[in-house]
């Protein structure tokens, strides 16, 4: 059952990252967008092929030790660690991020829980993630051209990776996720990283949207970008989008340190739809049937 | 609904495409999902779970499911109980299985070893501490029902995990209250094994922290039935803290491998202790409050580089 779900989910992950490609003409900036898509594809298979290599080694000791062992009453050879490896567990893969804190809560009360620190692999990981993800969005994109140009190439390329990322967002949210029997890595752990990738799509799309929104003021003025919210329906559904995940990202934070940004990120897009509304004064039924769009994407995960 | 929204944003750009993977990857979890619960808990008689109230506050869910699997070790499942949680699911660990005669079955006497396993169905047991919510919910209605138990219908979403320590000469288990149910199985599987020949596990310390001796009545049928078995005195030690007893009278140690101590372990000096005659790779896990979990760790990691230990951790955290 999980292998199966597992070759699915590779094949579909691979073949949906190509995206589609060849059929028609692609300016310079896309064909970008779509190499940088593929980059990212490659991480990530890199990322798995090296926790499989390593489980995989894991498992070899492990049953070469189990045999030697069945009739070792002693079984010293297997006592004396490598050193190299038992420094490694002991700095980087055991570690706690700091000097002892992993899995003991921070608690505001016996009531309130923050949330727990990850440990030190993990957060580099994590760290190097965010840290790619910028690096990609910035990139082969030419900032010294004219504002236009620019903004749409920073529009462009932070909406390809906000999609990219859903691919592995989606990937490690479930129970059912194929990596976990695949790596044996616990679902707590892909949690971990599913939060954060969601972080990290959110603030794509916000990127994305201000992006957007910089072009069209600059181009059309304030009352395009109000307009346009109300009748596109490309600018709508982003509009939706860009909000509804800033309400999903605040509901879901536990930790209240990631609560303050989420907090100011979900007050400006309220801020936000409220002065569209009032530039583009869409009916009140109209207005009605947005909102309820808007929170219902908070209240479906 | 956000899926719906990015579909329709994406419908001129070749982006669309990847949405196509993300939704195929939603579907198919929640498909997976389903695949197993029909699975498992349709066929014959439907699931049935039996919970029983136990002194110090927990309770005892015995499972009777439709079309078991083979138990393992490190096993979890999540519970969905209709009655109680509606559609809401709950995970546990697998603390216990049972196998049964299925009297059920009309075939008469077993006439070989073939038959009378397969004549065999599995239960298999949780213990849930009663917190808030669903937990509270369940002990309220065990607690009112005659006898402090009652059956009801459930559904079981499973097994996930499973984990072999059987490569280990050494295993160090340090359970903290409901913890305790991860441990048991590794217990029961790593003596069977030893009694068996098919393991290098040569020494296995059960290290348990409870808050009341009370809290022995929890695991105490399946204990009982592992103090039976063939060999255990040459593998195993118990050893329980009692972190807060009422009386020094409560705290009393049965034998030489099952030992009783007031207050908390250092955690520290038992890893030495063990360490001093490890035999072979050694694994200590623990599976119990965060806070333990950092204690353990933080031992094992001091200590990591004079013998050879594996550090797992089994937490409920997020």
């Amino acid at each position: 059952m999980n292998s199966a779900s597992l070759y699915f989910a590779i094949f579909i992950t691979t073949v949906t990252a190509a995206g589609s490609s060849g059929e028609m003409e692609m300016s310079p900036s896309e064909i970008e967008n779509h190499r940088i898509s593929w980059y990212l594809g490659y991480v990530w298979a890199a990322t798995i092929g090296a926790l499989l290599l390593h489980r995989l080694w894991l498992a070899g000791i492990r049953h070469v030790r189990t045999l030697a062992c069945l009739e070792n009453e002693k079984q010293q050879y297997f006592v004396v660690p490598g050193s190299k490896y038992a420094k490694i567990k002991r700095h980087i893969l055991d570690a706690p991020l700091f000097s002892k804190r992993h899995n003991r809560e921070f608690r505001l009360s016996t009531a309130v829980n923050v949330g727990t620190l990850p440990g030190r692999l993990q957060t580099m990981y994590l760290v190097g993630y965010v840290a790619m993800n910028i690096a990609f969005c910035v990139i082969s994109i030419d900032w010294s051209g004219p504002s236009k140009e620019l903004a749409s190439e920073v529009r462009n390329r932070t909406g390809v990776l906000a999609v990219m990322n859903m691919l592995p967002l989606f990937l490690l949210a479930g129970r059912n996720n194929p990596l976990i029997s695949l790596l044996d890595i616990s679902f707590d752990t892909y949690n971990l990283i599913h939060r954060q990738i969601g972080r990290i799509v959110v603030f794509e799309a916000l990127a994305h949207t201000l992006a957007w929104m910089v072009n069209t003021v600059n181009t059309k003025g304030w009352a395009i970008v109000g307009k346009s919210m109300a009748s596109s329906q490309l600018i709508m559904t982003g509009t939706i989008v860009s909000f509804g995940t800033r309400r999903i990202l605040h509901s879901l934070e536990a930790n209240l340190c990631e609560r303050l940004p989420a907090l100011s990120c979900q007050s400006c897009s309220c801020l936000h739809l409220h002065c569209v509304m009032h530039t583009t004064k869409p009916s009140f039924m109209y207005t009605s049937c947005l909102q309820l769009w808007h929170w219902s994407l908070s209240g479906s995960i | 609904m956000a899926l719906v929204t990015v579909w329709i944003h994406l419908k001129t750009l070749s982006q669309q495409t990847i949405l196509v993977g993300v939704i195929a990857l939603w579907i198919g979890e929640r498909a997976t999902r389903v695949v197993m619960i029909l699975r498992r808990n349709i066929g014959g008689d439907l699931t049935k779970a039996e919970v029983e109230a136990l002194p110090g506050d927990a309770l005892r869910v015995t499972l009777r499911i439709a079309r078991p699997w083979t138990f393992l070790p490190g096993q979890h499942i999540y519970l969905y109980m209709p009655s109680i949680g509606m559609w809401t699911s709950h995970p546990f660990s697998l603390a216990w299985s049972e196998a049964e005669q299925d009297l059920s079955a009309e075939k008469g006497l077993p006439m070989d070893r073939h038959e009378v396993l397969s004549m065999q169905k599995s239960t298999m047991s949780l213990i849930i501490r009663r917190r808030t919510g669903f937990t509270d919910k369940l002990w309220k209605k065990a607690e009112k029902s005659p006898e402090g138990r009652f059956v009801s219908s459930a559904i079981v979403e499973g097994p996930y995990g499973s984990q072999n320590l059987e490569s280990y000469g050494h295993v160090m288990l340090f359970a903290a209250g409901v913890g305790i149910t991860h441990a048991v199985p590794h217990v029961r599987s790593l003596c069977a094994s030893y009694a068996n020949g098919t393991s290098a596990t040569r020494r296995v310390v059960l290290v348990w922290i409870i808050q009341s001796p009370e809290h022995l009545e929890w695991i105490r049928p399946w204990m009982t039935s592992i103090l039976n078995m063939d060999k255990r005195r040459d593998v195993l030690k118990i050893l329980l803290f009692v972190t807060r007893p009422r009386s020094t009278k409560e705290i009393h140690s049965p034998s030489a491998s099952v030992q009783m101590f007031p207050g908390k372990p250092d955690v520290g000096a038992l890893i030495d202790q063990e360490q001093v005659k490890q035999v072979g790779a050694m694994a200590v896990s623990v599976c119990g409050t965060g806070s333990l979990g950092d204690d353990v760790r933080r031992a094992v990691r001091e200590r990591s580089e004079k013998t050879s230990i594996d550090f797992m951790e089994e937490n409920f955290s997020w």
